[in-house]
């Protein structure tokens, strides 16, 4: 019984976080967060390593929802929050593209989404304060970001690489 | 390169197509590619052949500069305007941007029932290694290097999220008063952590209130 409650909490938080993810699906990783934390499925640390890994395998970002359906309810959690995550949307979508042609030389569009995006910065400089008050404890770690960060801005490597290397550098210097 | 998708290119990458920006592009021109796309819809085989093997490589959290390696320079099965065009409204939509893109994609080249199916050629790799990642990683919970490099990967996480910011500022800054919103949505979501929904959606009308159309502002 239990377990299927667990299902359904799964259903509800990944199909509304999905809807929610305007502009960027980063804009919903705080809120993410806080609703994972706050139904018990993982801890803050946990789900900051989540999200680390989900940006080291291929695929979009929103694969994150693995992990935390595994650790949830097991392969049924991996399932349920992985297709409430895309499937609500993803048919939206379609319906969508089907309209599209009725609204695409609308001004509208564009407006909305520019107007958007700063809201959507803001949310995840929000998650950015809110991951890093409980997970950034020494000086390695906070280098580990600025590296990050500068390399993502200042090269052309590839993801895996970067992420590679953080990987290394943390289990030698964060163990 | 004609000079019309030199500009449809400059767009797409200004817009978010980051990951594709400075790579080498040597593409059909656009008329050519929209004939060869009005000629070849491709096999259901075909599509999810193609489909897993970007689910299996698409390293770097986002996937459309990989559909338009495969379905506009590889394959011409979407002229590079329709490919902007994709790309625009999986932006606009709610949901993961790179499947939103593909719905459009897909909807186009072969209608919305094979469009419903390809979301499980796209996604099934990816679950399936992160699913061996996961297991893997929580059947080893003592190990502190497993740990140390958990945290690595935690840290590097966090470190993509800032970046992300920095990247979508050249966008973003095509709003006005767009500073404010940031300010005010990284105080409302991060440090008062009041509600996600209503932050959202309060400060988005009004940065939409300030942001109206030309034409629409005009005839205020």
């Amino acid at each position: 019984m239990m377990h299927y409650r667990t299902l359904i909490e799964l259903a509800l938080v990944f199909a509304k976080l999905s809807l929610l993810s305007i502009g960027s699906s980063a804009t919903i990783v705080g809120q993410m967060q806080r609703d994972v934390v706050a139904h018990g499925w993982m801890t803050v640390d946990q789900f900051s390593q989540a999200f680390g890994l989900s940006q080291s395998t291929p695929g979009s970002g929103a694969v994150i929802a693995v992990p935390i359906g595994y650790q949830a309810a097991g392969l049924a959690g991996v399932l349920v929050a992985f297709g409430a995550f895309y499937v609500p949307t993803f048919l939206l979508a379609i319906l969508v593209t089907r309209l599209w042609h009725r609204v695409r030389t609308s001004r509208w569009p564009n407006a909305i989404r520019i107007a958007v995006l700063p809201v959507a910065m803001g949310l995840i400089l929000g998650a950015v304060y809110s991951l890093g008050r409980a997970t950034v404890r020494d000086v390695p770690s906070f280098l580990v970001i600025v590296v990050t960060v500068v390399l993502i801005l200042r090269t052309k490597l590839p993801m895996v690489m970067l992420m590679g290397g953080a990987m290394a550098a943390g289990a030698v210097f964060l163990h | 390169m004609p000079r019309i998708f030199r500009t449809k290119w400059a767009r797409f990458t200004r817009d978010g197509g980051a990951a594709l920006e400075g790579q080498h592009v040597d593409i059909k021109p656009a008329q050519e590619a929209r004939l060869a796309s009005e000629r070849s819809a491709p096999t259901l085989l075909r599509l999810t052949l193609v489909l897993l093997w970007i689910g299996a490589t698409s390293f770097g959290g986002s996937t459309p500069p990989y559909f338009f390696q495969e379905f506009v320079r590889r394959r011409s099965w979407v002229s590079p305007e329709d490919f902007t065009e994709a790309y625009a409204v999986g932006r606009l939509l709610p949901g993961p941007t790179g499947a939103n893109t593909l719905a459009y994609l897909i909807q186009s080249l072969r209608g919305p029932l094979i469009a419903a199916y390809c979301l499980i050629p796209y996604t099934l790799p990816s679950v399936l290694i992160m699913l061996l990642f996961t297991a893997l990683l929580t059947r080893a919970p003592g190990n502190p290097y497993v740990h140390g490099a958990l945290a690595g990967a935690a840290m590097a996480g966090i470190g993509v999220l800032v970046a992300t910011v920095f990247q979508m500022t050249a966008s973003a800054s095509r709003a006005r008063l767009w500073p404010l919103f940031i300010v005010a949505a990284f105080l409302s979501g991060g440090l008062l952590a009041t509600n996600f929904f209503l932050t959202l959606l309060v400060l988005s009308a009004l940065s939409l209130a300030v942001n109206l159309p030309e034409g629409r502002r005009s005839e205020e």
